[in-house]
């Protein structure tokens, strides 16, 4: 079991990567190689399907993350395997449908199926997997070999504004998911499906999360399965190359949505919001989808739209579902993949020998391709659902089961009802228009122009899906056995049997009126070359998004111009006013909440005020005034320094020898410094100086502000005066002076004693400082002829402005 | 003393390397002298061996209770060492752009580095505010290296203005800490707050503490400096700036608020949360307009600050450890970017995002690089960005049972993320699909830039896909904080 998985997905998602390097030594011919991985993995997922087995032997798990409890866990039930045999089985057919695509007209054909093989891993990885958060990982990584295969023609515009919309669309709307199944774990404690879906969902209080859940977990369906209103991208990843395009935008990984919502159904299908919520969303877009379609003329967009349509079917139909389960959620699946897989591929091969992909543009191509006309017949036979084909049995069950869901749904039967007959008659036209258009009538001058026959093995892939269209619709009953055993308990109730032929029931004339209303429908678009249609630019929802992120990108634009600053002038304010607000507000409601008041604390320390003392810190203040006031700096480097020796004196009179020692020396060494710099400053330095002054208004700002912090400061000053002195570490040492250390002095004691590695550190400070300074002043040394030349600037020092040419 | 030095052993190490480097400098004919970036290379190597040989059990300390060697503060030396490892071989790829002193800046860094990692052992004030100070003081000459560079020197004097403004805040935050409760060391404090309870005068002078650590951050409202000084400064130190410098405002900010502050901490309310919101938001809303990569890096920075701050904002060890995971992750993406840019660049002044147009042309594997490290950041999954910011919503969710307004937080982290991967996907949109920029091919990259680039991208990776035992180490000195 472990060793099917493996190679199902583990061999794919480790090995594909080299692929890119392979592809250069292996030019087109890495196709083949990589062919072998759909076919291993559809291989080993049979063999899983065959195996008969509990629900609880089909996990599978090995250690990942085991401190956050999280294993690589699988769970290989029906639901798992039968998307598990869609994505390996349609792998198989679109390998070998790019191998003979991507002719030696393209460039890096390793890459191309590297990225290939990585999405056909992720995307078994996805449906595969037990571990939400393995699902979820695995659910990113498709989102970006999408962006990567939609992208990889990156030389037009279309693939990036396509690949980018994808991206951003699929990514964001993944991260959703990854919300909801955090909620999800929140509620249940456990991360693992099979746990879940044993123990159902809790009731209760934790319903107001669920629901939150729920619709985040829905909106990450509803981004994957582009659904409204994330349907636009669909149609513009259509850029990618058509075997991407039957692949992964209408076989599998749109499906993912769709599968999502499987998975959800025995977890949620109670809620009061499943219901109204996937029903009014997913039959609204299949409607949209099937306008939006009629109104296309390119053939792919047709084919993406009619997509989108389907998709909202199917989870719709999952939105309307009985409690006890649904029945034929497997049929639609598999209906939709065969023709729309089929389709595209159809497209695909027009497009390679014409190079076209107007559908006005075309016509008359039966004639040059019989065998492929035949397969768009059966297959837009399909899609409309014309008796015969898997189509007829499909749209008769969705028929059926819409037509029971009237009375207990109530509006919204009625509403699904209405959407599906409009849908459906529509389908009938677009089919029609599709085949008729395209190998039927005359035959233009351009396609009679561009044509070159294409191989016959490129043509070999729709015609089995047409014949299993056709095979499946005239025998349902071998769909039966295996349809049956993949069913899931609680997703799926006991089905009916299929069968070709019902009687004439009413759903049977609906699905004739449907044709024959769909037919004339055709007809009116035909006799009017269908000038009409045309996407109206209310329903451009692309257009919207590309205009949405580039106001996005406008905003944000002009809020980092407001926000951003450049000068150290224009941002010391904000982080002084921030600084100010914070300790300042906390500050000022401490001293409010305790009561104590400030000019208690001041007339205190008035009381006991040195008057020397006082006198000097009065000058202090009055220096660092003239810092601010004077205009020449030379004048300020003065009264800078003037400030600082004062300070000295100030220690001095608190009878702190040390400290006034290390601030005379730090003065003194910074000043030598200063003005030794400023001195060898070039002379272009100096003809560039100006002064800024700022407008009034900002000068008064910064006045205040200045005048704040200062004010801030000093009362905290005060704040901490007033309370009572912490023990004081000299009190200690003086105390301990003759016991410890054996001396009188205190100072002495505390140099050399009790702090003697402290001095022994300042010591060597000193030294290395001096040696520094004198190593600068040394190499420096300029000429008696340099000096004559007046102040050059020191050696090394010239700066280089841009814009300048260098000396 | 002795064993005193024999517990800092790593950090003598990479000092005396320091010193090796300078001196072996005046010894070395010119023409050897580039090779001393590799012997630096190597011996931040070999300290960073030998420090997987040190145990955190039993927890050992030094000068009095001052310096303690944990878990926590082994992991973070480890961190910076490895940090310093490839800012070593970044610099060594920047040459052509420093004019002269190539030893120097080895030197510096080492010095650099050893200030971080005393910081991650800080269990007292005047440790901490020392080991800032040597990160902080080498960090002013080290974005001022190339000075003939006007734009160098403007990110210098920038620096140095808020980075003294930061300095000022932070010793008078100490002294009024120190004023109001009369102990400097950590764990005293948290003993003493205990019967302090009443004290708001400590409060002010955390503010200011926190203030002063912000800056190093590049937390909001602090973080302002940041693009400017990012953009002026030299590749490797801009790196640098981003790693080195702000993983030691975190590890020091943990120690503060979890071991010095633990009770005043628990009961900040809202605070972190609000500022790791504004500073994320920030980061990423400003980072989407710019187009030269290092300002891109300098608004990226803040916003993966917010981020940070997330962690913080849980006050839970699920939360510390999703930080310390996610900064493990950092360091590799980062230095991918970095190190490939410098590889395009080679020590030009220019950094425009546009000029990277058509390298995945010119040289796939540096764009691809480029990709793996820019998709890290922006949190793509498998990779460790994603896993980083996966754990930092988990631990915010987790919290949010018994404080709800952590829910919002996890929201807006989540919408955060989103906006994040927009402007780094920019990045990778130029690399491919950008208009080709010039025909200059990408000159032949060193052995050692190669081994630098590999080495990050398997972290990028690794610690996305094997998250285990970095995961296990993160936790184990998460939990050594007593959370």
């Amino acid at each position: 079991m472990k060793w099917a998985l493996f190679i199902a997905v583990g061999l794919p998602l480790l090995v594909g990567p080299w692929l890119g390097l392979l592809g250069r030594a292996l030019g087109r011919r890495v196709g083949w190689v990589a062919f072998a991985f759909p076919v291993l993995s559809t291989a080993a997922l049979l063999w899983l399907a065959a195996r008969p087995g509990p629900a609880a032997a089909r996990i599978s798990e090995w250690p990942w993350i085991p401190s956050l409890g999280i294993p690589l866990a699988f769970l290989a039930d029906g639901l798992a395997l039968f998307f598990g045999l869609i994505v390996s089985g349609m792998g198989v057919l679109v390998f070998w449908y790019a191998n003979f695509y991507l002719d030696a007209h393209y460039r890096h054909h390793g890459r191309f199926y590297a990225y290939l093989t990585l999405f056909m891993a992720a995307m078994l990885g996805t449906v595969l997997a037990n571990h939400l958060l393995l699902l979820f990982v695995f659910w990113e990584l498709t989102g970006l070999a999408s962006f990567l295969l939609i992208g990889f023609l990156h030389e037009e515009e279309a693939s990036r504004v396509g690949a980018r919309q994808a991206l951003l669309v699929t990514g964001f709307t993944g991260l959703l998911l990854l919300a909801g199944i955090l909620m999800v774990r929140q509620v249940t404690g456990t991360f693992a499906l099979d746990e879940l879906l044993r123990a159902g969902l809790p009731a209760g209080a934790h319903r107001g999360w669920l629901t939150a859940a729920l619709l985040l977990l829905v909106l990450g369906a509803f981004g994957k399965s582009a659904q409204f209103p994330f349907h636009f991208w669909l149609p513009n990843a259509m850029a990618a190359p058509t075997p991407v395009s039957a692949y992964l935008h209408s076989a599998t990984m749109v499906k993912l949505g769709v599968f999502l919502c499987a998975r959800l159904f025995p977890l949620f299908v109670a809620h009061e919001l499943w219901a109204p919520l996937l029903s009014w969303i997913g039959f609204g877009t299949m409607v949209l989808g099937a306008v939006l379609a009629l109104q296309s003329h390119d053939l792919k967009a047709i084919l993406a739209f009619s997509t989108v349509s389907q998709l909202g079917y199917l989870i719709g139909y999952y939105g309307l579902g009985a409690t006890a389960g649904v029945e034929h959620d497997y049929l639609h699946i598999l209906n939709h993949v065969l023709y729309k897989g089929g389709l595209f591929m159809i497209a695909g091969v027009v497009i390679h020998s014409t190079g076209l992909q107007d559908i006005r543009h075309l016509g008359g191509l039966g004639r040059r391709l019989p065998w492929l006309a035949g397969a768009g017949a059966v297959l837009a036979a399909t899609m409309a659902g014309v008796i015969g084909t898997t189509g007829f049995l499909s749209k008769e069950m969705m028929l059926k089961e819409i037509l029971e869901a009237l009375r207990p749904h109530g509006t919204l039967g009625s509403y699904a009802a209405g959407c599906v007959l409009v849908t459906s008659v529509i389908k009938v036209a677009f089919a029609a228009r599709f085949f008729t258009n395209v190998f039927l009538g005359p035959e233009p001058a351009a396609v009679k122009a561009r044509f070159h026959a294409p191989p016959l093995p490129l043509q070999l892939p729709p015609l089995l899906l047409a014949a299993a269209a056709i095979g499946f619709g005239v025998f349902p009953r071998w769909l039966d056995p295996a349809l049956d055993a993949l069913a899931v308990p609680g997703l799926h109730r006991p089905a009916d049997h299929l069968a070709l032929w019902h009687g004439v029931t009413l759903e049977f004339l609906t699905s004739l009126g449907v044709l024959v209303l769909g037919a004339g429908l055709y007809g009116f678009g035909q006799r009017t070359a269908w000038r009409w249609a045309r996407i109206s630019p209310a329903l451009r929802f692309d257009a919207f998004f590309e205009a949405g992120l580039g106001a996005f990108f406008r905003f944000t634009r002009g809020l980092t111009r407001t926000l951003q600053a450049d000068r150290p002038v224009s941002y010391l304010p904000v982080v002084l006013a921030f600084a100010l607000t914070l300790v300042g507000g906390w500050t000022a409601y401490a001293l409010f909440r305790s009561g104590e008041a400030l000019p208690g604390w001041v007339s205190e320390a008035a009381r006991g005020v040195d008057w020397l003392r006082a006198f000097a810190a009065g000058l202090i203040a009055l220096a660092a005034l003239g810092v601010v006031g004077v205009r020449r700096w030379t004048t300020q480097v003065i009264a800078l320094s003037v400030a600082g020796f004062l300070t000295t004196f100030y220690f001095v009179l608190h009878r702190a020898p040390d400290l006034a020692l290390t601030q005379i020396l730090v003065e003194v060494v910074t000043l030598i410094l200063v003005l030794l710099l400023l001195g060898r400053f070039p002379r272009s330095a100096e003809r560039g100086e100006r002064t800024w002054r700022p407008p009034p208004g900002r000068r008064l700002l910064n006045g205040v502000l200045a005048v704040s912090v200062g004010g801030l400061m000093s009362t905290l000053v005060l704040w901490v005066n007033a309370r009572p002195a912490a023990e004081r570490v000299g009190d200690r040492l003086a105390a301990q002076t003759v016991d410890l250390a054996e001396g009188t002095n205190a100072v002495n004691t505390t140099l050399v004693d009790f702090r003697g590695f402290d001095t022994l550190g300042e010591i060597t400070v000193l030294l290395i400082a001096t040696l520094g300074a004198l190593g600068l002043l040394m190499r420096y040394k300029r000429t008696p002829e340099e000096y004559r030349q007046g102040p050059l600037g020191a050696p090394g020092m010239g700066v280089h402005h841009p814009g300048e040419d260098r000396p | 003393m002795v064993n005193d030095l024999a517990v800092i052993g790593l950090e003598l190490a990479v000092v005396f390397a320091g010193l090796g480097v300078l001196l072996a400098d005046l010894w070395l004919p010119a023409a050897r002298r580039p090779h001393l970036a590799l012997v630096t290379a190597w011996v931040l190597g070999l300290i960073l061996l030998a420090s997987f040989g040190i145990e955190a059990e039993p927890v050992r300390t030094a000068f009095g209770g001052m310096y303690r060697l944990d878990a926590l503060a082994l992991f973070f030396k480890r961190f910076f060492l490895l940090a310093a490892l490839l800012v070593t071989v970044v610099a060594r790829e920047f040459r052509e752009g420093f004019e002269a002193g190539h030893a120097e800046y080895h030197a510096l860094t080492c010095f650099a580095l050893a200030g971080m990692m005393l910081a991650a052992s800080a269990q007292h004030f005047a440790l901490l505010f020392v080991a800032l100070e040597l990160v902080t003081v080498t960090f002013y000459v080290l974005v001022s290296f190339p000075r003939r560079r006007v734009t160098a020197l403007e990110a210098g004097v920038k620096y140095l203005i808020l980075g003294a403004l930061a300095s000022a805040f932070l010793v008078f935050g100490i002294a009024l800490v120190y004023a109001a409760t009369g102990t400097l060391a950590f764990e005293a404090l948290a003993g003493r707050l205990e019967t302090f309870t009443g004290n708001r005068l400590v409060l002010a002078g955390l503010l200011l503490v926190g203030a002063g650590l912000g800056f190093k951050l590049a937390a909001v409202p602090f973080q302002i400096w940041a693009p400017d000084v990012y953009q002026g400064a030299p590749f490797p130190t801009t790196a640098f700036l981003s790693v080195g410098s702000k993983a030691t405002g975190v590890v020091l900010l943990l120690r503060v608020l979890f071991e010095a502050v633990p009770s005043l901490t628990a009961r900040s309310g809202p605070l972190l949360s609000v500022l790791a919101g504004l500073t994320m938001f920030y980061g990423v809303l400003g980072a989407i307009p710019q187009r030269s990569l290092r300002r891109l890096m300098g608004y990226s920075s803040i916003a993966n600050a917010g981020f940070l701050l997330v962690g913080f904002a849980t006050r839970s060890t699920e939360g510390v450890g999703a930080v310390l995971f996610y900064l493990a992750g950092y360091v590799f993406a980062v230095l991918l970017v970095f190190l490939v840019a410098t590889l395009v660049w080679r020590g030009a002044e220019a950094d425009e995002i546009a000029t990277l147009g058509g390298l995945g042309r010119r040289a796939p594997a540096l764009a691809a690089s480029l990709t793996l490290g820019a998709a890290s950041l922006a949190g793509i999954p498998p990779l460790a960005g994603f896993l980083g910011k996966f754990l930092l919503i988990r631990a915010a969710v987790l919290g949010g049972a018994e404080n709800p307004a952590l829910y919002w937080l996890a929201a807006i982290t989540l919408v955060a993320a989103v906006v994040a991967i927009y402007y780094y996907f920019g990045l990778v949109r130029a690399v491919y699909w950008g208009e080709e920029a010039g025909s200059a091919s990408v000159g032949p990259v060193s052995r050692s830039a190669r081994a630098a680039l590999v080495a990050c991208a398997a972290g990028v990776l690794g610690l996305g896909v094997f998250p285990g035992p970095v995961l296990g180490w993160a936790r184990l000195a998460a939990r050594g904080l007593g959370l």
